[in-house]
């Protein structure tokens, strides 16, 4: 085995089938967010949310643009890490809290995508990263790597039971970078299942697997989004949900060559459809609270039904092309599995329509935003808003092809509206039955698990960290955190008698072993 | 004879600085200067020799058919560059640190005596002759360490002297014992024990006396009980002994010890080699954790040190091409990363009387430019690319993947998350609201700013550089070629 590694000196950006359409949206979006940004951020704002927003934007465009192994990895860190400053912007104690475990979560994500693209690089002896996806399934350590990427995929995409983490993401941060957090990051993940997961050749249980995995998502993301109460959470859960059916389709493609090149315009078509009308969503929110005037409110908010309706799968939206191509890619799977799946999938869109019902619910209470131009706004967003209704569409490809020619057949049309239409009777009755109709208060608080697990570590360490009587020369505060045995024994250790009589024990043994 | 100017240049130093005391502050710092200066010269001069293949040799007789040799080797001459140019970096930080501080002759006069030793270490020929300048490392670095002369410092310094001692003996030991099995054993890449491979046991003992002696300095648990506590020494100490020439000489011997003493493939087939991985593979995880908690700063920085070091030693141990030449890469780029956060952690302490992170608040405001470069180094540290630690990470994982140990892959990558750990919450602690009297944007002493920019900007150029002939990387992987048949992975 050799390494190609010749030292970090070879950066390589480049075009191809895969760079194309991820360079474009990324480039859409973060230019267009980043437009939003500028018109609604008090001037005096500007520099520190930019001093985050122009790097994390760099990493954003150049990561779909890398064609190595290293330039893949800087970018897709340079991309991750300064959002931190995004998240944390108003600098609340919420906001805080989620940029740690933000923070937590990419560096872990981080590590393990290292891990993974070593090994590859190292057993294929090549960092160009076009070709991984052929060749994974043939490596020593496909199983080893596949895993890695995976869990990598999982931290970015927001998979059960890490849904929570976009919840966070969106909901704390400004409405520009949020779009642009929404429309592109998650789908960094989506790329790096098409550069990082095999293209087929895998056992047939790791296709079966993945796609059960993507459509629990799917559907644990969307019940727990419907029990929040903040517009943006329940975007962040919707997307976590997305993805899930991106997994789906990245799954379908880990077995069987045929299936690999379906499932591979599957996820490229989602990540154009979800990128856009996401962030389309995310920016519509905040343009909405940023008109009062009955009729500009009731405009802003029909062209808000565009971008939701396409993530329902509505006829004619965006999000029917993706989830024709979806289908197609689970149907050359075949297996028991898989025609499983491919019911869940229709039931996973009912709900995505309840959480868009949601989200309409929650924008329509006015609530406070930054002042800003709001005309200006309303372009930005009208511009995404046009190319959320063409861009799949118009996309040259194969993978729009059957959708295209179905896209006015009577049955497919049905097969588009009913989760919608079950979705919106469970409403009337929820809006009937539960106390305070479809605005109930929230059973979930935004990052639900994650929350809970990083407020329950604080008030622990907290607790622990209490001034308490502390011994001379003793550097740590006391505490009970999980590395506290650690400490302990470390403290004990350190102590001048204990550590020279082990030590001296050590060199004697030592000698022993050497004299006897 | 020029080969003997990396150890003679410092030691002519020391001498007149201590012949100087007191007096004349201007003119000890003028040859200090000087002197380091020449030393970065000759060493230059050495290393684009031994590039081209000439390797100069010096020995002094000590006893019937041992020497005391030194060699220019590309793998000491790392070593050696490394120390001698932080040394130059340093004693311009000292000089500007130490401007009221008493003592100064005894001060640079011993810091020079320990760059001399830390360039026997790196040319030795053989493991004779390290062990007589480990030692006298060891010694000449005492005073430093109880420099300030308070309790605390003397503790401390009582604490490292027995380590170091203890440790110089086992090594020792295992010198005696191997001269005794095998008569001269100079270092030879890929091994020096031809003929006597079938004292197995013999050889396993020996190793692990000398894995032991070389494992006090390199900080390896649980022999790094002494470091800790040494934190109390000035900054500079803390920075280039610490970080890089009393550290490094440890695992530098360790180096030694496993490519050109036993030999990777004997080291392995012995089964030594996996047992020393194991303790290192510990020694990362846990010192990590452990850092991840302190709250003084320095002692942060130590246990991230003992963490950073076990990488080399790991990389050493996995006993493949790419881990080593990432091992020895890591050994120079480690000191730069380390060296800029010690400096910074120096100039906070002797500018603004911060020690601990609790008191950093208001720091980056104060002194951004030092905050900045610290922050440059941290993400070095941390193996963000383009930056060098990345550079020697990846090699050092690539070579995990290379030996069939993915299990160290997984180690490697795992501490980077947690170096972002420890190192991430002091950046946060700098960026925290704070008040330190004096206007936002003025920093300390030139003398001390200087040396923290040009020492955080090397870990930028070491790192975009990493694929170009000179830098470490392609040093290291030049240097260890021959200790695995030639071959240049």
């Amino acid at each position: 085995m050799t390494s190609a590694f010749t030292g970090t000196g070879a950066f390589t950006f480049g075009l191809d089938e895969t760079s194309i359409p991820f360079l474009a949206l990324f480039a859409v979006v973060w230019l267009l967010s980043g437009l939003y940004t500028a018109i609604t951020t008090p001037a005096a704002d500007r520099p520190r949310l930019f001093a985050y927003y122009v790097p994390s934007a760099v990493g954003g465009i150049g990561v779909a643009a890398a064609s190595d192994a290293v330039s893949f990895y800087l970018c897709f860190a340079l991309m991750a890490l300064p959002a931190w400053g995004l998240i944390t912007h108003t600098r609340s104690a919420e906001s805080r809290r989620a940029g740690a475990i933000y923070l937590t979560l990419t560096v872990v994500g981080e590590a393990l995508l290292l891990a993974a693209l070593v090994l590859l690089v190292v057993e294929t002896g090549t960092t160009s990263l076009p070709g991984y996806r052929d060749a994974i399934a043939g490596l020593p350590s496909a199983a080893l790597i596949t895993t890695l990427v995976l869990a990598t995929i999982a931290l970015k995409i927001g998979m059960l039971p890490l849904s929570g983490i976009l919840s966070l993401t969106y909901t704390y941060t400004p409405a520009g970078p949020a779009a642009a957090l929404a429309g592109a990051s998650t789908k960094v993940g989506a790329l790096a299942m098409l550069r990082l997961l095999p293209a087929g050749g895998m056992p047939p249980g790791w296709a079966d697997a993945v796609m059960v995995l993507g459509l629990t998502t799917a559907f644990g993301a969307a019940v727990l989004g419907v029990l929040t109460d903040h517009p943006r959470a329940v975007l962040g859960y919707s997307s976590a949900s997305q993805m899930g059916l991106v997994l789906i389709a990245a799954g379908a493609g880990l077995s069987d060559t045929d299936a690999a090149t379906l499932a591979y315009g599957a996820v490229v078509a989602y990540a154009l459809h979800h990128g856009l009308a996401k962030a389309a969503l995310v920016l519509g929110d905040d343009v909405v609270q940023r008109f009062s005037g009955r009729r500009a409110r009731s405009v802003a908010l029909a062209a808000l039904a565009l971008p939701a309706l396409a993530l329902v799968g509505a006829p004619l939206t965006s999000g029917f092309v993706a989830k024709y191509a979806l289908k197609d890619a689970i149907h050359a799977v075949g297996g028991d599995i898989s025609a499983a799946v491919y019911v869940g999938l229709s039931w996973a869109a009912v709900g995505t329509a309840a959480l868009m019902l949601r989200f309409f619910a929650l924008t329509l209470q006015p609530r406070e935003t930054t002042p800003g131009n709001a005309r200006g706004a309303a372009l930005v967003w009208g511009l995404l808003l046009m190319l959320v209704a063409t861009a799949t569409w118009m996309w040259p490809s194969d993978w729009n092809q059957h959708a295209i020619s179905s896209a006015f057949s009577l049955s497919s049309l049905w097969a588009a509206l009913w989760p919608g239409l079950i979705a919106l009777g469970v409403w009337g009755v929820i809006a009937r039955v539960v106390p305070g109709g479809t605005r109930y208060r929230a059973v979930v608080e935004p990052g639900d698990l994650l929350t809970m697990v990083a407020r329950g570590a604080s008030r622990w360490a907290a607790r622990a960290d209490r001034p308490r009587p502390v011994a001379a020369g003793r550097s740590e505060a006391r505490s009970s955190s999980l590395a506290e045995p650690l400490l302990g024994a470390e403290r004990g250790y350190l102590r001048w008698t204990i550590a020279a009589t082990t030590f001296v024990l050590v060199a004697l043994a030592l000698a022993w072993l050497a004299l006897g | 004879m020029m080969i003997w100017l990396p150890v003679l240049l410092p030691a002519i130093a020391a001498l007149s600085t201590f012949l100087l005391g007191e007096r004349r502050p201007r003119a000890r710092n003028t040859l200090n200067l000087i002197a380091a200066a020449a030393s970065v010269g000759t060493v230059a001069v050495l290393v684009i020799r031994a590039y081209g293949g000439e390797v100069a040799v010096g020995a002094i007789p000590m006893m019937s058919d041992l020497d005391l040799g030194v060699h220019s080797d590309l793998t000491g001459l790392l070593f050696s560059t490394v120390a001698t140019v932080l040394w130059m970096i340093t004693l311009v930080y000292a000089i500007g640190y130490m401007e009221h501080a008493a003592d100064q002759a005894t001060f640079f006069g011993f810091f020079a005596l320990c760059i001399a030793a830390a360039n026997g270490v790196a040319l030795a020929t053989d493991p004779v002759s390290l062990f007589v300048f480990y030692e006298i490392l060891t010694l000449t670095t005492y005073p430093l360490v109880v420099h300030s002369g308070t309790p605390e410092a003397l503790a401390a310094g009582r604490k490292y002297l027995l380590y170091a001692l203890t440790g110089g003996t086992l090594l020792l030991l295992g010198n005696a014992w191997l001269y005794a099995l095998a008569g001269p054993t100079p270092f030879t890449p890929g091994g020096a024990l031809a003929g006597v491979e079938t004292h197995t046991t013999a050889l396993r003992a020996i190793f692990f006396l000398m894995a032991a002696g070389f494992g006090v300095k390199a900080a390896i648990m649980p022999l790094h009980g002494w470091l800790p506590g040494a934190m109390v020494a000035p900054a500079p100490v803390s920075s280039l002994l610490h970080a890089v020439a009393v550290v490094k000489a440890g695992v530098f011997g360790i180096i030694r010890l496993i490519n050109e003493l036993y030999g990777p493939a004997l080291a392995s087939s012995l089964g030594v080699a996996q047992v020393l991985a194991a303790f290192a593979a510990a020694s990362i995880i846990v010192a990590s954790v452990i850092a991840l908690r302190q709250d003084d700063l320095k002692k942060r920085l130590a246990y991230s040190t003992v963490a950073q070091l076990s990488y080399i030693t790991l990389g050493v141990a996995l006993c493949s091409p790419l881990a080593a030449a990432g091992a020895l890469a890591h050994l120079a780029h480690h000191a730069f990363m380390k060296i800029t956060m010690f400096f910074t952690a120096g100039s906070l302490a002797e500018t603004l009387h911060v020690k601990k992170l609790s008191e950093m608040g208001g720091v980056a405001r104060r002194m951004p430019v030092t905050m900045g470069s610290f922050a440059v180094a941290a993400f070095a540290l941390a193996g963000i690319p383009p930056l060098a630690g990345f550079a020697s990470k990846w090699l050092l994982g690539s070579g995990s993947v290379e030996a069939g140990a993915s299990w160290a892959l997984i180690v490697y990558v795992a501490a980077g998350a947690l170096a972002m750990g420890y190192m991430v919450p002091i950046l946060l602690a700098a960026m925290r609201p704070g008040d330190h009297g004096a206007p936002e944007g003025v920093e300390s002493d030139p003398r001390m700013l200087w040396p923290i920019v040009i020492v955080a900007a090397m870990s930028i150029v070491l790192g975009l550089t990493a694929g170009l002939p000179g830098s470490p990387v392609h040093w290291a992987l030049t240097a260890v070629a021959p200790a695995f048949g030639g071959v240049t992975p």
